[in-house]
């Protein structure tokens, strides 16, 4: 099987970008310990596209912001490996983190409004980030950033490079902050929901942007959304995320086609399909709301808004392949294969 | 109503419910950080003192802290000792107040009156927390009045109170202060019947509750107008809720943790400025003693009998250490974006 | 820009006239601060009384008296003092202001550095030892009153430690800067610390709270991100913004102190400024005196907010454009 191969490709091999390994994040408060990402692992080849999706809070932007270890807080705790280039950068000296951070691992922010430092223009960010890792004269980083600036899609761009972010619209704002993260040719491009502070005519322009760039600047792409239908057909593999934990992986269109969890079932059922009739299709929504980090759910944690838990989902499930699943096809839920079918038939009619 | 609006808070709309200040246990949560519960036993300790000053003076001390006692003797180890003492410098003229005997009488010594430090010390405390607090209230009532005023009325009121504000925010309050006591204690000020004399502490208090308005009046006015902008201020207001109403059940409810932080630095502050006003001679007036005034009083014996002026401004840092920490300590529980301006 | 100008000057003026009207009618108009009473002595006659009111001008109108004040403070520039007959306001307000002006531009940077050092430290290191240990240090800064600050450090170095340890320390008094720099520099010396441990308390306080509110932002974590140094990550990108309203408080302060507010200083280390000036205008009420000071208290507060103004533009872009 071509998937399988993959598989086994993915896992041991050269084209490997990053691999993130049973990535846990602790946060110590006043009234105790809060458990925010438990045990979240995926891997990233070298020019995938990889999305991961949840909702607010479930731990998808902390997974993020840690792997270049970006939040300086002396309660959060992180543990695990993030492996890039042979090096686990949890462990890195921040000496050698700061040569990856920008370098060979660039991030985008959600708002590029507050990801901007104010009191500086557009040009000077996308300078500092070159000058940050190439010697180039000072002259040279503006030309480049013109050019960054031209390539992105910002009409005039020697006048834009002297603009503030706040004279700036939010979708020219975001192709800035996208120019600055790619001016050094990262091998992977962290993007922490850029997409959704823009509205849906700038989303998609957006995306194209960074889809297209992908395959310019040869980065493969972490994409953290709230939007399953934002990356639905950008992404060649998903991580769908509840309360910390990865409840379901696997390559975009299995899990699209075949979805196993009843969280990730949900989350495609609450998607309207252009086209389809009212009669036949009808909007799901999921009961409740999820559960914040500092209250622990016994079991798993998806169990209380489930409509098909029962006495095993006290335990937390562990994420597996399944028969007559892609191997690299996983979830994390006790249901049974037949009991899933069943389900799925009984949404469907 | 109150009950819907509850249960409906998290399912609707975040920003159209009042963030009320959630039923905290604020005294719990500020007296948990070790720096407050010091500076509370600090004040507790120094008021204590100030209030049962009377005891000290009547009972150990035997004297009276307000009139001369040039001529006073005491008994020091069996011999009479006079409390103004003869010079044993220079031409041995004039006449040195004793020092401290750290005993009982004169404990840390007399000032140039023969009056006892210590006792003047204890009841000068009661004058400075006095004017100290009950400016400190008076000030944060009008600034809450004329901020709210401002802030939520808006339009020509606003405009005019602003720029008073503004106004007032860059001017020296030194010169303020100094120009309103001078005017104030140089006219006999009556109002019908009633005549404030002008040794009356009512004059101080009422000069520096006035000049700190702005301080508070001013960051207050902005809070309440980008309360107004909120949803839930919005919505109160599409339901047809009276002014009176939102000012009560929205706008001061989210103003007073921030008029709570500002009390015990504007405590502080006042005590500053009427030392500092005292120093001046435009402050606490005779007979009445502040800590101002005995730093003031002890000035011509800095060099022979130092004590007399250090032992007051000690009083005043510490007591205003306290505070600040106090206030520090719940600006951190209530609202840590408070701002105050603490210079001049 | 043009028309920027034209409204701060225009603005500037109502302001100058507002405080000087109200100067005006506080000292002319309150009942019992009688100017001629004071002139005249406590045993005058009312006929001296009446002598004095018309040789001094307080029998006319009132808006005569203002205007004729005015005149002479800003058009012929002779007004004279009440009480020192000879003395007159202009050339004395002058004289002094470059007393003032040192005092104040040398604890502005003195406490601008202390405080950006104890405000940055404690920021970065916050909840560390270092930062409650500085920030109670800044504590005691601005609980300890300036003046009697100012008369312990005199006891020190005039008292009896003058004669061994500070015997380095000039007297009480002021020397020019033209004249001799070191013995400006020694004269200023102690009150400059003096005033500086209040500012640095203020500003280590105001600047870290800055800071940490700049250092949560998420433009931080994106800087953190683009692989900067931590130092250039805390000093241009945190403590920039974070100079932002720091500097438009100092700038307040500064007109504030140049425009008498340092007098408690002033008196304190017998340092004759304008601060000074006015203290003594106030107690003789020599009415010219305290007019002349009160406006250029006023002048110095309106230059100081325009400046604010300018710089705070010239700091935050974001102002520049609104």
């Amino acid at each position: 099987m071509p998937d399988t191969m993959q598989a086994t490709a993915r896992a041991v091999g050269a084209d490997v970008a990053l691999r993130v390994e049973s990535l846990t994040i602790d946060i110590r408060t006043k009234s105790g310990v809060a458990h925010i990402v438990q045990d979240v692992s995926f891997t990233v080849a070298k020019g995938e596209f990889v999305g991961i999706v949840g909702e607010s809070g479930s731990g998808k932007s902390m997974t993020l912001m840690n792997l270049l270890r970006l939040i300086d807080n002396p309660n959060l705790n992180v543990s695990g490996h993030v492996w890039f280039d042979g090096e686990d950068l949890l462990a890195l000296p921040a000496k050698r983190l700061r040569e990856i951070r920008g370098g060979k691992i660039a991030m985008i922010f959600q708002d590029a409004m507050t990801a901007l430092t104010p009191v500086y223009t557009v040009g000077w960010h996308i300078a500092e980030q070159l000058r940050a890792h190439r010697a180039l004269s000072r002259r040279a980083a503006r030309e480049r950033a013109i050019e960054l600036l031209t390539e992105v899609g910002i009409p005039s761009p020697e006048l834009r490079v002297d603009s503030f972010p706040h004279e700036l619209s939010g979708g020219m704002r975001q192709r800035a902050v996208i120019a600055m993260a790619l001016a050094c040719d990262p091998k992977v491009l962290l993007a922490d929901e850029p997409t959704t502070a823009l509205d849906v005519t700038t989303q998609a322009q957006i995306l194209d942007l960074i889809r297209r760039l992908r395959t310019v600047h040869g980065s493969a792409v972490v994409f953290v959304t709230h939007d399953i239908g934002v990356i639905s057909d950008s992404a060649d593999s998903i991580l769908v995320m509840y309360a910390g934990r990865v409840v379901e992986q696997g390559r975009t269109v299995d899990v699209l086609a075949a979805p196993q969890h009843p969280y990730t079932q949900g989350l495609l059922g609450s998607i309207p399909t252009p086209g389809a009739s009212r009669l036949t299709s009808q909007l799901v929504s999921i009961d409740g709301s999820a559960p914040t980090p500092s209250e622990q759910v016994v079991g798993c944690a998806f169990r209380p808004r489930c409509a098909y838990a029962f006495d095993k989902c006290f335990t937390v499930p562990a994420l597996r392949p399944r028969e007559g699943q892609a191997d690299d096809h996983l979830d994390a839920c006790w249901l049974q294969r037949q009991a899933q079918m069943d389900l799925r038939i009984e949404a469907g009619s | 109503m109150p009950t819907a609006r509850k249960a409906d808070a998290r399912l609707i709309d975040g920003t159209q419910i009042a963030p009320v200040l959630r039923r905290r246990n604020i005294v719990g949560e500020v007296l948990a950080a070790p720096q407050a519960v010091v500076a509370l036993i600090i004040l507790v300790l120094v008021t204590l003192s100030a209030v049962l000053a009377p005891l000290y003076a009547r009972f150990v001390a035997h004297t009276d802290p307000f009139s001369s006692q040039v001529s006073a003797t005491i008994t020091l180890g069996g011999k009479a000792v006079p409390v103004m003492q003869q010079s044993t410098t220079g031409l041995k003229l004039g006449v040195t107040p004793i020092g401290p005997t750290w005993s009982g009488q004169y404990f840390i010594g007399a000032d140039n009156q023969g009056r006892d430090v210590m006792s003047r010390l204890l009841y000068g405390g009661r004058d400075s927390l006095l004017i100290g607090i009950t400016s400190a209230i008076a000030c944060c009532v009008i600034a809450l009045v004329l901020g709210v005023l401002a802030g939520y009325v808006g339009g020509i009121v606003d405009g005019v109170l602003s720029r008073i504000f503004d106004v007032l925010w860059a001017f020296p309050v030194y010169l303020l202060a100094i120009c309103l006591s001078i005017v104030l204690l140089t006219s006999r000020i009556a109002f019908g019947p009633i005549v404030i004399d002008s040794s009356s502490l009512i004059l101080p208090i009422a000069i520096i509750s006035i000049i700190y308005v702005p301080y508070i009046a001013r960051p207050l006015r902005a809070q309440v107008r980008s309360l107004c902008q909120r949803g839930f201020v919005q919505a109160s207001i599409s339901v047809g809720s009276s002014n009176w109403r939102i000012i009560r059940r929205d706008i001061l409810p989210n103003v007073m943790p921030s008029v709570i932080v500002y009390f015990p630095i504007m405590v502080a502050l006042n005590i500053l400025i009427e030392s500092s006003l005292s120093f001046l001679g435009v402050g606490v007036q005779p007979p009445n003693a502040s800590w101002g005034t005995i730093i003031n009083d002890g000035l011509p014996l800095l060099y022979t009998r130092p004590l007399v002026s250090l032992a007051p401004g000690i009083m005043i840092a510490v007591t205003c250490v306290a505070l600040n920490l106090i206030g520090d300590t719940i600006r951190d529980v209530l609202d840590p974006q408070a701002k105050i301006r603490e210079a001049v | 820009m043009g028309r920027f100008i034209l409204r701060r000057a225009l603005s500037a003026l109502v302001v100058l006239f507002t405080t000087s009207v109200i100067a005006f009618l506080l000292f002319f108009v309150t009942p019992g601060v009688d100017p001629a009473a004071r002139i005249a002595g406590r045993s005058a006659t009312p006929a001296t009384l009446a002598a004095v009111r018309h040789s001094f001008g307080l029998d006319q109108p009132l808006p005569v008296q203002y205007v004729k004040m005015m005149q002479h403070l800003f058009i012929t520039r002779d007004l004279t003092s009440f009480v020192n007959r000879g003395a007159k306001v202009v050339p004395q307000i002058i004289a002094a202001t470059p007393i003032t002006l040192s005092l104040v531009f040398g604890t502005a940077i003195i406490s601008m550095v202390v405080a950006a050092a104890f405000g940055l430290v404690s920021a970065v290191h916050k909840g560390r030892f270092v930062d409650p240990f500085l920030m109670a240090l800044a504590v005691l800064g601005i609980s300890v009153p300036v003046f009697w600050l100012g008369e312990i450090a005199n006891l020190l170095t005039q008292g009896g430690l003058h004669s061994s340890v500070f015997s380095w320390v000039p007297p009480l008094g002021y020397v020019p800067l033209t004249a001799n720099i070191g013995l400006w520099a020694l004269h200023l010396l102690f009150p400059w610390i003096t005033m500086s441990v209040l500012y640095a308390g203020v500003y280590s306080r105001v600047l870290r709270g800055e800071m940490i509110t700049t250092l949560g932002e998420q433009f931080i974590q994106a800087a953190r991100a683009k692989g900067i140094s931590e130092r250039r990550l805390v000093w241009r990108h945190a403590f920039r913004c974070a100079l932002v309203p720091v500097t438009a408080l100092f700038g307040l302060d500064i007109g504030v102190l140049v425009g008498g507010a340092a007098l408690l200083t002033e008196v304190v280390f017998g340092l004759p400024g304008v601060g000074y000036l006015t203290y003594q205008s106030l107690q003789t009420v020599d009415l010219p005196m305290i007019m002349g000071t009160v406006i250029y208290a006023a002048f110095f507060v309106v230059l100081m907010n325009a400046i604010v103004d300018i710089v705070h533009a010239r700091l935050d872009p974001r102002v520049r454009h609104a």
